[in-house]
């Protein structure tokens, strides 16, 4: 398998606070890789220094064997970025949103409105794209903002925590998606709450204050730490420490 | 080099934002001309409505002339003062705004024996004011008194006849001076708190992130907004020329095409105001009380209400460097006098030098980081 990400001793600071303490480790092509923590782990300072949206204090990441802090503008087009917060424009319409994402990546509105359908359809998405973004579900917003970072067909996405707060029913829905994209050969990176949603990925990494304290593959991490489920292996993980 | 697609993009999401918002459409395109009408009506720098009271003996015909003057000039007004006597009590409570006291047998005859006095008591709150008062009743007695030297046997003339001539406003109308300068002073607020908002308003809800992400410049962003809000400003500086033209009969004597070219020049230095202030603001509150900390000292120090040549000189100096100093004074000589081209070319050379250290300077501080 190819390393398509590989973080070296990265580490991130604020000022005196640490938030990414020396971390180390690689994603191959096609995995679905989870990242899973409490608030303030480390999970979305992790993925905004991959995606070069935070200078960086130490160590070396290199997404298909180049330096993301040496090639950020070559790099960025082929990284698909869902953020936490909610990046989409509420007084636009849908069909707007997903323009002006499509355009951000130089992509002509025919191209990006055909993208749009697409992913809509795979989902079984029906809202009307010239409705206004701010009348919708959270669900629907989570699965249009999920369009929004993959119209551009981005080798590599990162999904920080995209199912926070939505339905049971929306975040299958959205696991399905994300399923599709991996067995498309999209590597997915993806931060979650959610202990049922970590069963998906290939490999996981429990991060706490910035280290990461277990990776493997969910199987594994039950098994090394005597648990039946994921939630229990965390937690038998955090005792340790 | 910044892509055009993407600033195309980016100029396409802001009016549609901004025209959606009913009360931001509202505030764009009517607010400019309700302030136009106020400015230019009821914001006049000249002094009127002077409640005078003028003590003098009914038998004194001169007296009487001064006063009859006084009140046909239209800038004073009888004050109605039943008590003559203690003047300063009539000034304290505020009955009259001055009082010229003409005590004498008879004024005239005074005059011929060199011995004629009068008095004038003014109050000084806003000393603004109590100047031109002054002038005005300086000007007035001594225009009467020589009249009247003139039509009696004593035949003494006044020495110099002088002709004044009243160029550029000769209706000497404070509109005239004063909305080519608010043009100038919406635009600057157009500019610097649209854009500004627009700015920090990414940086708040988060959609900042996701431009970062992509691979658009800081450029590119910049250049996709400051260029939509410029463009804005246009609209409304031209809307405002055509209601200027309409409520006061003002016309652009050095055309329309000089206007907006001293006023895109402009535009660098105000969008570059506006990317400094996104750069310290985290939200929309804090962008729009950093427009408002810019826009008070530019505007008290740009000569739109108090002329700078008032100002000491040390303050001068901030009025050098302040750009809507350099385009207010374009804007009126456009306006009214068609635009002078060494006039032109000095302010335009300062707008585009200021505007050039401004933009280096807000782009340099301008993080595409979070």
């Amino acid at each position: 398998m190819t390393k398509v990400l590989d973080i070296q001793n990265l580490t991130v600071k604020f000022g005196e606070f640490i938030a990414v303490d020396n971390i180390t480790f690689s994603v191959e092509k096609g995995e679905i890789f989870g990242f899973l923590g409490a608030n303030g782990a480390g999970k979305t300072t992790t993925i905004r220094a991959l995606c070069g949206l935070v200078n960086i204090s130490g160590g070396k990441m290199f997404i298909d064997g180049k330096d993301v802090s040496k090639n950020t503008k070559e790099l960025k087009p082929r990284i698909g970025y869902m953020s936490q917060k909610f990046t989409l424009y509420p007084d636009l319409t849908i069909k707007e949103n997903i323009v002006f994402s499509g355009a951000l990546y130089m992509m002509s509105e025919k191209e990006t409105l055909k993208r749009m359908h697409e992913v809509f359809e795979y989902v079984n998405f029906k809202e009307n794209p010239d409705e206004i973004v701010k009348n919708m579900s959270g669900g629907s917003k989570q699965i249009i903002s999920l369009a929004a970072s993959i119209l551009h067909n981005p080798e590599i996405v990162f999904l920080d925590e995209p199912t926070a707060g939505i339905s049971p029913v929306s975040r299958k829905l959205f696991w399905e998606l994300i399923s599709k994209l991996s067995s498309d050969g999209k590597t997915i990176f993806v931060t979650t709450h959610y202990m049922d949603e970590a069963e998906y990925c290939g490999r996981i990494a429990l991060m706490q204050s910035g280290r990461i304290i277990a990776l493997d593959n969910p199987q594994n991490l039950k098994a090394a730490s005597n648990a039946s489920d994921l939630e229990q292996a965390f937690i038998n993980f955090l005792d340790k420490k | 080099m910044p892509r055009f697609s993407i600033i195309k993009a980016f100029f396409k999401k802001e009016i549609a934002q901004t025209l959606r918002d009913k009360k931001m459409f509202g505030m764009i395109f009517f607010a400019p001309i309700i302030q136009m009408a106020l400015f230019g009506f009821a914001l006049t720098s000249e002094v009127k409505n002077i409640s005078i009271s003028c003590i003098y003996s009914q038998r004194d015909v001169l007296a009487q002339k001064i006063e009859t003057r006084l009140l046909e000039s239209g800038w004073f007004v009888s004050a109605k003062t039943a008590e003559r006597i203690d003047y300063s009590k009539i000034l304290s409570e505020r009955k009259a705004e001055a009082v010229l006291v003409m005590q004498s047998q008879g004024l005239l005859k005074e005059i011929e024996r060199g011995s004629a006095q009068i008095q004038l008591l003014i109050d000084a709150v806003n000393p603004q004011r109590a100047v031109q008062i002054e002038n005005y009743v300086k000007n007035i007695v001594s225009q009467t008194v020589s009249q009247e030297l003139s039509n009696t046997a004593v035949g003494l003339a006044t020495p110099i006849d002088l002709k004044v001539q009243i160029l550029y406003n000769p209706s000497l109308e404070s509109a005239f001076f004063m909305i080519p300068a608010l043009l100038g002073f919406i635009l600057c607020i157009f500019t610097v708190m649209l854009t500004g908002i627009s700015l920090s308003k990414e940086k708040e809800s988060g959609t900042f992130e996701k431009l970062i992400s992509s691979p658009v410049t800081v450029w590119e962003i910049l250049l996709g907004k400051t260029l939509t809000y410029s463009l804005l400003g246009f609209i409304v500086a031209l809307v405002m020329i055509f209601a200027s033209y309409i409520l006061f009969g003002i016309t652009v004597k050095g055309g329309i095409l000089k206007l907006l070219f001293v006023c895109s020049i402009f535009i660098v230095s105000s969008c570059s105001v506006a990317i400094f202030i996104s750069t310290l603001a985290k939200t929309q509150q804090q962008a729009m009380m950093g427009s408002l900390i810019f826009l008070f000292p530019a505007l008290l120090l740009s000569g739109l209400i108090f002329p700078v040549e008032n100002i000491p000189v040390y303050a001068r100096w901030i009025a050098y460097i302040n750009p809507l100093y350099y385009l207010l004074e374009t804007l009126r000589n456009i306006v009214l006098k068609g635009g002078d081209w060494v006039v032109l070319i000095k302010n335009c050379f300062a707008l585009g030098l200021i505007g050039t250290v401004l933009l280096i300077f807000g782009v340099k501080k301008f993080n595409s980081k979070l």
